[in-house]
This record gives C-alpha cells, structure tokens and sequence, in this order.
C-alpha cells in the first residue's frame, strides 16, 4: 500500500489557504501528521477520505488517482472523524453491524462475528446493547476506532484521536493502533499532540500553515534539534527571565530553584548542559525556530 | 453502479433509527389509535349509531386512507426533515460517507427506510378497516382496494413530500424554515388550493374523488391515475435531486449525467402527466363550450320523430347502435333534419330508402340533408358507435356547480353521468344515447316517442330498460314500451333481481351481487312486503291524487359516482327514469338509508312509549321509513347541507318517485321555457309537501322568490337574469298560478277535474292551446288573460292580518267554536291566501323522523281565498274542538314570511251568541298597520340604524366572525341560537314585527358598546308612552344545561325624552312576547330615540320595532 500525494492545494471560498502545495509519500505502516492547530491537518484529512475534493493537486492510491477511483479507494478506507459524538438511535453493536455492512461484509454470520471481536477487541462488549449515544466519551471514540477499523481496512485514517481522553484511555487507544501497524497497512493520525506520534510511527510529516515542513522518520526528525536542546537550573528569579527569552520544555522544581530543560539555536550567558533530544524537544524547536523563520523569510 | 445491498442496508438502519424515535411513534399511535376508534364506533355500530358511510362500496378503505394520509404527510414533512437535519451533525454521517457507496444508494436507501416504516402504519390502518368491516360483517369490500387505495393515494402523496422535503433542506439546509415551507405548502393546498385547477394542486389526495364502484371502479381513472402518477414522478424526481445536490462527493465520474437524464425523464412523465390532467380538461371545456354555442343556435324545428327502432351492440367498452327513425316533417320540402347525439358516439352511416345521405356530425349535432321527397314521413337509416363522453352532458349546468364536489360525507363521490364498460353499461336520456330532434332548447322538454330497442351484450349480464321485455337469445333482449314515451334508459350490468307483483304492476329490485346487507333487515317480511308496498303507495297517491302509469316499478342500484343535477324546469333528476329509479349503490351512504340506524331508531321509540311490537312489526316499521325517506317524501336531514350553488327545494329528493306520474307522462308542447308543465310540477308537488314551522324564522325558498320578484315580472326576470337562477321562481310562480285559478270553482273540485284531465292527456304531447281549452272548461275563467298577467305582470298583492278572534258558540246543540280572522289587502293586485286551521291538542310522539310517511295520519285542510286589491275581509271559520295552530300561506305577496302563524287570542266563552259564519265576507272596517296616534319604527325603516362596534375582542368572538362569514347569505337567516353573529344580522320569520317583511336584527351578547337605535319625529308635542317589540324566539332551545324553562332575558333600552334619559330594564319571559311597555315621557315636537344595548344576560339580543303612542 502507498499513499502519494501530489502537489495538493485547498482553498476554501473566503480565500483561505488550507493546503498548499503539499507532497508526501506515504508508506504501509502508521504515519503520523503533526501540526498546530489550524495547520490543514483535517483538511488533508478529508480530502484523503474523498469528504473534500481539492482545488489543485492529486493524491494516488497505489498508483491510482483519487479523483477517479473514489469507489475503489471508499473501499479500503477506514475513517474516524475529529468530532464523533453525534449518534442516531442505534444500539452499540448496531452500529458496528451498520459500519460493517457498509464495509462489504454481506454475509451476516461474517458481520456479526466481525462486530463481535471488534467490540472486545475495543472493550465494548460488556456493552454492546446499549444505545450508542448513551455511551460515555471514552466508549465513544473507541466504538468510533471500532467503525474505522471493521471490515479490515487498507487505509485507517484517524483525525485528532485521543483529544478529550484520559491516559488510561490514550493508552488503551496507542495500542490498539500500534498492533495494527503491524499488518500491511497504513495507518494515518494526525493530531497534534506530540505523545501521541510514539515510537510505533514509522514515518511522520511536520504540517505548519498548509505546508509540509518535514517528511521522514520520527528519528531523523528528532535529530534535526540535536545540539540545540538545553538543560540547566536557575533560581525562581532567573526562571521568569530564561522563559521570556527561550522556550522551556519541562521545568522541575527543586530546592533553590528550577530544574528546566529548553529549546534554542544557540545559548549566550547561561549555563548549560547539551542534552539528547527527543520528539517533543524536536517538535517545539522546530515550531519555534525552523517554521518560524522559513515563514519570516517568505 | 447501484448497489442493492447498500440501499438495503441503509434503509434498514433508517427505518430502524425512525421506528425508534418519540416523534413518530407518538404520532403513529394518535393516528392508529384515532383510526381504530372510529372504525371500532363507525364500522361496527356498536355503542349505536355507525357512520353509514360504511355502506359505500370500499368505504371503510377509503376512510381510512383518506384521513390517515393527511396525517403522514405531516409526519412525513418532520421526520424527513429531520432526516437531512441528522446528516448536518457532519461528523457522525461522514464515518458512514466515505464508505464505498453511492450517493444514490445512500439517498434511495434513506428514502426506502422512511417508507418501510410509513407503509407499514398503512399496511397496520388498513388491517384494522379490513378486520372491523370483517367483524361488522355487513358489506363485502373487494380485498383489492385494501392495496389499491395506499398505491394510489398515500404512496404518490409520500414520495412527493419525502422528495420535497429532502430537496429544500438541500437547498435551504434550515430545518426550520423547510418545516415552515412544507407545511405552509401542505396547507395551501389543503385549504385554498383545494380542487382548483383542475384538481393538480390536491397532493393529499383529499378533494380527488376516489371512491371506488362495485359496479364500475374508479371514476375517471385514467385522470385520476395521471394526476396521482404526476406526483410519484415529481417525487422521484426530487429525489433524484436530492442525490444530484447531496453535499457528498459522487463516487463514481459519470454519475451526474446518469442522474440528469433520470431527473430529465422521471420530469417528463410527470409534466406529460400533468399536461395530461390539464388537456383532458381543456378538450371538455372546449367541446362543452361548443355544444352550449351550438345549442343556442338551434332554432324550432317542424319535424318530429314518430318511433325509433333502435338494436344497440354493446361489446367490450364501446356500443354500436343501427337506428331506424320514422321522421315527420313539415312538409316535403324541407331539405335538412338536425339531430342530437351524445358527441363520444361516431355517425358511421345514414340511409334513407337504401340511399346514403350527406351528413354532417358537430360536436353534439348531426346534419343531415334530405334528398327531394315526395313524402312528408320518412323512414331514417343511422349507424353509430363509441363511448358515451360526459363532458358535453348536461351543458346548460353552471360550472361552479358541476365543479361542486360530490360528497358523501365526508368522501368524495366521482360525478359520471354515463357509463359504457365491458361489464356495465349505463345511458340515460340526458346522456343522448339515442338520436332526439335538436329542437329549440330540446333538453327542457323532450316529446313522447315510441321506442322498439333490442339491445345485445355478453350473455351473463341482465339488461333493463322501459317496456316490456322478451329474451330473444342468449344475451339478446327486445323491449317494447306500452306507450309512447320522453325518457329512454338502459342499464346493463350483473344483477340479482327481485321481483313481485302487486296490484298488477310488476315491482323489481336490481341490486349488485353482493350487496345483500339489507336482506337480515327484512327476514320476516316474505309474505307481507307487497302488502306493505301497496299502502304506501295508496297512501302517495291518495295524497297526491294521480295514479302509476306504468306496468313496471324497478329499484335498480347505480354506480356510487353517478351523479344527476337539479334543473329549473323540472323537478326530476335523473335517477328517476320512466319504470325505474337508479338508486345509489347501498343506499349512498347518508344516515337515512343506514338500516341498522333506522332499526335502532324504531327500537328506540318502540321502547320509549312502551309499545310491544313483534319483530315484524319492527321490520315493517323499518322498511316504511326506508321507502319513505327515499321514494315518498324525502326531507333533509338535519345536518344536510345544501350543496354548493346547486337548487335548493323542499320536500324534495333525488330519488322521489313524484315525477314518475307527472313529468314522464305529461307534457305540453311549449316554445321556450315550459313554463305551464313547470307550473303545474310544482302545483302538484306542492300537495305532497308538509310545511316546516319556522319558529327560528329564516327564509323559505318561496320567501327568497319574493325578494327576486319584488319590482320584476316573471317575464323581465327571464330576459334579465340567468336562467339558472330562476328554478325556484318558476317553482313558486308555478305553484300560485294554479292555486289562483282553484278559487273560482272550489279546491276539491278544481284538483279533481285537474287529475282527470291529465291522466287523460298522459303520453300525449298536448299543444297549449289544447291545454287552455281544458282549463278553461274546468276554471270557467279565461285561462289566457290571467297566464299571461301572471307571467307579465310586476304587481303584487300585500296583506295585513288581524289576530285571531276565537269564540264559543252554540251550533243547535253542540258547542263549537268560532274563529275570525280579518284581513286587507294593501297591494296593487288581487292576491290569494291560504288558510290552515289545526284543531284539538297535538297528536302524541310526533318526533322528527314520525309521521312523515303516515299520509292518513292527519290531512292539513288548506283554504283559499281571494282577495281583491284594496278591500278587506272578514273570514270565519267554525270548528269541532278548540283552535290549536292557524297558519296562512300567502304565496307571492309582499308579505314575507309567506308562511305565517297568526296569533290566537284567548278563548271568549262567555258569549255564545256571537253571529258566526264560514267563509270570507268583504267589510268596511279595513286593518291599518298603525293607528293614527302612533308612530312606529321597525327595522327595515329609515329611522332605525345600528351601530358594532367592540366586534371581536376574544379569540372565540374572532372564530365565531369567520364562521358566520362563512355561513353568511348575505340576505335574512334565521337565528342560530346555539352561535349568534358577533355583529348584527337580520332575521326574518313569523315571530317578528313588521308590516309585510317580519324581520328583525339580532347580535351576541355584548359589553353594551353595540346597540341599535329607532328615530322618530315626534309631530305634535305631548306625553307618549312608549313600547318595544321583542319576539319570543328561541328560548325554546336556547336551555342550557341546568337552566329553567322559564329563561327569562334581559333588554336594557334606553329612551331619550324631554326631562333627559332614561334607562329601561325590561326582563322578557317566555311567555310575554310582543309589545313591551317601557314607560310614559313627555317629547316635545321633533327628534325621539330609543337605544337597545347588546348588554344582556342572554346570549344574544334581538332589535326589532319601536312605537310611540300619543295619550
């Protein structure tokens, strides 16, 4: 499976530019897109799941153009919306069956099987006779995951997943997509939390302003901001002084101050401690420094 | 492509997720539970009284429907748009968009859910109308129409608002204002749009007439299919729309064009549809519109026809008809016949000795042109066939009425005057299935004809029509009329027939195989129904004082939508043909052929006055009121109303067997209106009628004569106005010319040498003249002279009674009693009155529906008097036992209401001897209608004005407005106590004071800011006392629950006098109409006024007269 996505542009009527000229080339496996809010994730998003036709561009599912073969590539799609909460009088497993028929699945022993292995797989089968809107909101997005993923999707495409979750819940939700990532497909989550991009993804893309900043793996990524994380501490007075001029990642409260660590191109009049940097070091450096001053430049 | 199983499943989980919402499941059960009600009351009667509209042939269905569609239209506009409004919480739906289907599936499948479920709630309404006429076990209806009426009615009407209501919310994607839209447009249709426009604005169903014939189906369907056919496809069509502007990408490239063209085709059907229903209707208005310009072309004509020969083929839809016509003619050089034939049927051929004729056929009219002859009678040879069309039947009806629906209430019949199917045929004269001379105005009078008719048809079918009939082989029938006669009908259809003879007239019943639900009702009856028959029948003609005809009497049961109009110079319809009645299928379905209702009814009185009557005497008792209701003396019910435009006569009904022994079997050959035959109907007619009391006033048919004929003479009101206004003119005028020639040579005598002389005259075409020689011979006045002043003349009298003076005389032994009336007469022509005197105390359990049959019960003796212009007359009359009622007619007087109650003093006993006599003797002492020390303001006078104002202040006073709009005539009503006029509105009746019109004006209750004012000139200063008049009206039924008899009213007037105001309470009682006695005030010369408040502990107040007398 690969996803290749040519010079894709969105307008929208009041001119505003969500998508602009974006490439990427996506591989089976889980693929994360991180951005800020407002960056043209979900409008990648639903151009990708064939909801929004772009203004220019194209996007090839192996091989095939998306704007000729939406048929074709509806098939193999899997897709959980940003905001799923609204559900019409359906019981929990009627909802799946719905989904799963809709999915292809036309035998109904094959159907209800599916939906039952999908509602223990999501942890829903303790409850799968309640109606579905009256499920809390953890249940919910796990029954939304659940109707992405039956009918053995080629292209699960997940929009801002794990927003309103609590860890436990999070967590539950990473590893039911990590196990998925083993099989040949590919998994796309965008989102815009960082943790959420864990080590599961194979490759990543950085969106900033409708523009694909970096394409790659999550390691190259992390090493674009090697030598420019910082670890240091400084007294409570200082520390208003060091957030006004750098940003701080993680600051620790110790005995006569702060344990912080930060982001920066280079550090003048303090001292520091160079540090190994991870996704979130990367991702804050790189909003802060690198798409900023690309954006300044322009 | 389309995927069946993704439609399938969407719909699944449509219907499911609908079936599961509060919305509709709370109204499907107000609806189920609405439905099973009625049909529990209605259809099975229990708890007494069904609605009779159960006896219609596939009533109970369309009942069902026809209410239930209104319901799910509604239903249909919320979910639907609810449907679209779910779609708009985007994110749930999208999970499901970018699944691999097409926008039509997904559209369809929608659209299939939501009529899963509402086809359901038909299938569920149409069960329980199947299971209760089940149970009722009373009528069969054909199981077909349980599926026939949801696919014509409800599944067009559900579409089209699903299609509708998901493509505004595309469009509008505002739940609330597409509500608004649909409903508004529901609405219009249902309330404005009606049936206008030829019917295509009627979505609903509910002005399209679809009741369904046992005998011949629907009526128009191919109409009626087109129109509902117009609504499937405009759904389809926006549908289709709907999946062309659904906010969802397409799935596949070449979708759209797919979709353009269905929308293209399904708009196409259903604009042809359309085109359909409004070409149909412009081809009939085209050629009824010809047929009226060339009737009123037509010109005298000087031939006749002497006898037809007719053989009509009837095969498949279509008659093929070879007519023999022997033609009399002028004289021999005429060169051309014109005739009439129904336009749907083809002239093939026309012979004349073997020599084919030149001829042309015009819409309606046939031309043919004669060869030189030797010979004034010719022998004519003609061939047609085709179907009978009914657009040209009965061109000289208004639109407006034939555009009047034909409800049984409260389905709507179709209105088919004529019937050619390959199972049913149905030709009445005024279909012109046989050629007639298209004579000046034919359609008014039709001359007595021999006819000779062979008819052939497919073997199993009964044929019937007038005359004696041989079969001559299979399928084959000949029949033979024993006289000459105006009318020809034929009627061919699959028939059970009953037949018995009773004073050597052979009596048959047709009826439709299956409807043999009045059989359970007559169980006993084997051995008595003639003898039943037969004094009913004595009874009629006893009262009416002709004899039957004919040999035969048939009851033969027609189509439920065959209809027949009224027309002004005849008193038949045309469900009474010579020999026969054309009775609607079951009775129609009206309350008074509802059996089970009758029987009840006689059950009831039975137990009421503790009578013991076997189950026989129960049957008999039914089946009088049965005949009676229909063929005696019909009167409306109650709750009948009278029909849109249509004539309005009393003591009338369609069914009525009167004109089966006047107007087929007497006839005089008059240019123009038939005016004489039209008098002499309505004369005769009027001998059959019991007047109605009119305590509530209000006008009588005759009284709105009187308001016409005030400045015109019948003649000018013929050339001014259109002639279909006039049938009760003619009626009323009618009835009094004959009733003035009476007068001379004594009632009984005139009537009995009047029934002589025109059961010698039946089946003869009698010139006028000959007709006057008669009349002349029996009035012994010059019939000529007072014809053509009644027709001519503009003048009319105007009476002024006394009340009546009652003493107790001595007549040799026995005590009698003495009644005297005086009257003068204040007109500028001679009038006739007519009295009726009832004597002794009311006869017991007189209710509505007794007595009306039992002619020998209690016969009203009328007399009448002439009496001269000017003069004034005393008039005694000498009775047995004490006056109870004295009512006089006055006919075309100025005197309105023509039919008055006088008032009856108190009994004088004390001076037994009083100069008595009988009869009218003229005197000197004239009556006035006011003494010369009083002046007197009525209403109708210039002094006298009224003012509203406060009109609507409360919602009720608003609805109360717009009902009286709607029943507002425009001219004198009678008082509805039970919802008064929030303004006020004349009245007119016995009751009320006046010199000849007795009226009145009357409001509801108000705060006192409505009041009415009399002004008078005061000539000569002094003291006057002063009254007003308040009738005693309505206090009768004005009881509420717990109230007295004795409810007395409140009338605060006040009188304005030279020491200032003063305001007068006078509390009225039932018992003391009339004049009341407000006070004694001094008034100076000049203005005087007296105010009367609509402030009053009634419910409504009546402003009548005021008089000021001089002491």
């Amino acid at each position: 499976m690969n996803i290749q996505i040519q010079d894709l542009s969105q307008v929208y009527k009041n001119d505003f530019r969500a998508l602009n000229k974006v490439n990427l080339d996506i591989e089976s496996g889980m693929f994360g897109l991180l951005g800020p809010n407002g960056a043209g994730k979900s409008t990648l998003m639903r151009i990708l799941v064939t909801l929004l036709k772009p203004t220019h561009g194209e996007v090839f599912v192996n091989g095939m153009p998306l704007s000729k073969n939406r048929a074709e590539v509806r098939s193999y799609l899997g897709y959980l919306p940003q905001d799923f909460r609204f559900f019409s009088k359906l019981r929990t497993w009627e909802f799946l069956d719905y989904a799963a028929s809709l999915a292809g699945i036309k035998k109904k022993k094959e159907r209800l099987a599916a939906v039952d292995e999908l509602l223990e797989q999501v942890g829903l089968f303790d409850v799968r006779n309640r109606y579905a809107n009256k499920l809390s909101g953890g249940m919910k997005r796990r029954l939304g995951i659940a109707q992405a993923l039956i009918g053995d999707p080629k292209i699960i495409i997940v929009d801002e997943p794990t927003t309103g979750l609590d860890p436990e819940e999070r967590i539950r939700f990473r590893n039911i997509l990590s196990n998925l990532s083993q099989k040949e497909v590919i998994i796309i989550l965008s989102t815009h939390i960082v943790g959420d991009i864990s080590s599961t993804c194979r490759q990543m893309a950085l969106l900033n302003r409708g523009e694909v900043h970096f394409q790659g793996s999550p390691e190259a990524f992390v090493k674009q901001s090697s030598g420019h994380v910082f670890k240091t501490s400084v007294s409570f007075e200082q520390m208003k002084l060091i957030s006004e001029q750098y940003p701080v990642i993680t600051s620790v409260p110790g005995a006569g101050g702060y344990e912080i660590e930060f982001v920066a191109d280079e550090v003048n009049g303090w001292e520091t401690t160079l540090i190994e940097p991870n996704l979130e070091h990367a991702y804050v450096y790189f909003m802060e420094y690198v798409a900023n001053e690309k954006f300044q430049y322009q | 492509m389309m995927s069946l199983f993704n439609i399938k499943t969407v719909a699944r989980f449509e219907s499911k997720t609908l079936f599961r919402s509060w919305f509709f499941r709370i109204f499907a059960l107000i609806i189920l539970g609405f439905i099973i009600m009625f049909n529990l009351f209605g259809l099975t009667g229990i708890a007494d009284g069904g609605w009779p509209g159960r006896l219609l042939p596939s009533g109970a269905p369309y009942f069902n429907m026809w209410l239930l569609n209104i319901a799910q239209a509604v239903i249909a506009v919320f979910l639907s748009a609810d449907f679209l409004g779910r779609d708009k919480k985007l994110d749930t739906t999208e999970a499901f968009y970018v699944r691999s289907m097409s926008n039509s599936d997904y559209v369809l499948g929608k659209t299939i859910g939501v009529l899963k479920v509402f086809l359901l709630l038909n299938f569920l309404v149409m069960l329980s109308s199947f299971l209760f006429t089940l149970i009722a076990n009373e009528v069969s209806i054909p199981l077909s129409s349980y599926f026939i009426y949801p696919l014509l009615v409800a599944l067009p009407t559900l579409i089209f608002i699903l299609g509708l209501s998901f493509f505004t919310m595309t469009l509008i994607r505002n739940q609330a204002v597409t509500f608004v839209l649909l409903l508004g447009f529901l609405a219009l249709s249902l309330f404005y749009l009606r049936n206008k426009y030829y019917g295509l604005f009627d979505v609903l169903g509910f002005y399209t007439p679809f009741m369904r014939s046992d005998f011949t189906g629907f009526p128009n369907l191919s109409i009626t299919f087109a129109q509902r056919a117009m609504y499937l496809c405009m759904g389809v069509v926006l549908i289709m729309s709907t999946v062309w502007r659904l906010p969802r990408l397409e799935q596949q490239r070449f979708n759209k064009p797919f979709l353009l063209s269905g929308i293209f085709v399904f708009l196409v059907i259903s604009t042809g549809s359309a085109w359909q229903v409004i070409n149909n209707s412009y081809q009939a208005n085209k050629l009824l519109s010809h047929v009226q310009t060339l009737n009123k072309g037509l010109k005298k004509a000087h031939y006749q026809i002497d006898e037809y020969h007719l053989q009509l083929n009837h095969k498949g839809e279509t008659i093929a008809c070879k007519a023999q016509l022997d033609l009399s003619l002028a004289n021999s050089t005429d060169t051309e016949v014109i005739l009439a034939l129904n336009p749907g049927l083809k002239v093939t051929t026309c012979h004349l000795n073997g020599q084919k004729l030149d001829y042309k056929q015009e819409a309606h009219l046939i031309t043919i042109q004669l060869p030189p002859l030797s010979d004034d009678t010719i022998r004519l040879a003609l061939e047609y066939s085709g179907t009978t069309t009914d657009d040209a039947v009965y061109a000289d009806i208004s639109e407006e009425v034939k555009a009047a629906d034909n409800r049984k209430d409260p389905l709507l019949a179709g209105k088919q005057y004529s019937f050619v199917q390959s199972d049913y045929v149905l030709l009445t004269r005024e279909s012109n299935w046989y050629p007639v001379v298209a004579d000046k105005q034919y359609w008014t009078s039709y001359p007595f004809t021999n006819m000779e008719l062979e008819v052939s048809t497919k073997p199993m079918l009964t044929v019937v029509s007038q005359g004696m009939c041989d079969s001559l082989s299979n399928g084959q029938y000949r029949f033979r009329s024993e006289q000459p006669l105006n009318a020809y009908s034929v009627i061919i259809g699959d028939f059970e027939k009953y037949t018995t003879t009773i004073d050597s007239i052979e009596f048959s019943l047709y009826h439709h195989k299956k409807h043999t639900f009045y059989k359970e009702y007559f169980t006993e009856l084997n051995d008595t129904i003639s003898h039943v028959i037969k004094n009913v029948k004595g009874d009629f003609e006893r009262k009416l004082g002709l004899s039957y005809p004919y040999k035969r009497f048939s009851v033969v049961e027609v189509p439920v939508n065959m209809h027949s109009y009224l027309r002004n110079w005849t008193l038949a319809t045309e469900n009474i043909m010579p020999e026969m009645v054309l009775f609607p299928e079951n009775g129609g379905g009206v309350w008074q052929n509802d059996l089970a209702n009758i029987k009840n009814r006689v059950k009831r009185r039975t137990e009421f006055s503790n009578e013991e009557r076997s189950d026989k005497e129960m049957q008999i008792e039914v089946l009088k009121s049965y005949l009676g209701d229909n063929f005696i003396s019909p009167s409306r019910f109650f709750f009948g109303r009278r029909q849109e435009g249509e004539r309005h006569v009393e003591n009338w009904g369609r069914y009525q067997v009167f004109p089966m022994y006047f107007t087929y079997n007497n006839r005089i050959s008059e240019s123009e209106y038939p005016l004489l035959t039209i008098a002499l109907e309505n004369y005769l007619h009027q001998r059959l009628s019991t007047s109605r009391r009119r305590d509530l006033g209000g006008l009588s048919s005759n009284d709105e004569v009187i308001l016409k004929l005030r400045e015109n003479s019948l003649r000018e009101l013929i050339n001014k106005e259109d002639v279909n206004t006039l049938g009760n003119v003619f009626a009323s005028k009618g009835h009094q010319l004959f009733s003035n020639l009476k007068v001379n040579v004594g009632q009984s005598n005139f009537d009995k040498q009047l029934d002589k002389l025109l059961e010698s005259t039946r089946f003869e075409n009698q010139s006028v003249s000959d007709f006057t020689t008669d009349i002349n011979h029996i009035t012994k006045v010059d019939f000529k002279p007072i014809y053509d002043n009644w027709l001519n003349a503009a003048y009319n009298p105007a009476f002024l009674f006394s009340s009546v003076d009652v003493n107790e005389v001595k007549d040799g032994n026995r005590v009698r009693y003495f009644l005297k009336v005086t009257v003068t007469n204040k007109g500028d022509a001679d009038g006739i009155i007519a009295f009726t005197v009832r004597e002794g105390m009311q006869g017991g359990g007189r209710g509505r529906f007794r007595g009306r049959f039992q002619m020998d019960a209690e016969q009203d003796n009328e007399q009448s008097y002439l009496v001269e212009a000017g003069k004034s007359y005393e008039i005694g009359f000498l009775l047995d036992e004490e006056p109870r009622d004295v009512s006089v007619n006055t006919f075309l007087a100025e005197n309105i209401p023509s039919n008055q109650t006088l008032i009856i003093r108190e009994v004088n006993r004390n001076n037994k001897r009083i100069d008595f006599f009988e009869g009218a003797r003229e005197t000197t002492k004239g009556l006035n209608f006011q003494l010369s020390n009083e002046i007197i303001v009525d209403n109708e006078d210039d002094g006298f004005s009224l003012v509203n104002t406060g009109e609507s202040r409360t919602v009720k006073d608003w609805w109360a407005s717009m009902q009286n709009e709607e029943e507002d005539s425009g001219t004198y009503g009678m008082v509805r106590f039970w919802n008064p006029p929030v303004k006020w509105e004349p009245v007119a009746g016995d009751k009320f004071f006046g010199e000849y019109l007795k009226s009145g004006v009357y409001k509801r209750k108000g705060s006192g800011e409505g009041y009415v004012s009399w002004n008078a000139k005061i000539p000569q200063p002094g003291s006057y006392a002063v009254y007003a008049y308040v009738p005693n009206i309505g206090f009768r039924f004005g009881r509420r629950r717990g109230g007295n008899d004795n409810r007395e009213a409140d009338y605060k007037f006040t009188v304005s006098h030279d020491d200032g105001q003063d305001e007068v309470t006078i509390t009225v009682g039932s018992n003391n109409d009339g004049w009341q006695y407000l006070g004694e005030y001094y008034f100076s010369a000049g203005n005087a006024q007296v105010l009367l408040s609509d402030d009053t502990s009634n419910e409504f107040v009546i402003g009548d007269a005021v008089k000021w007398v001089r002491k």
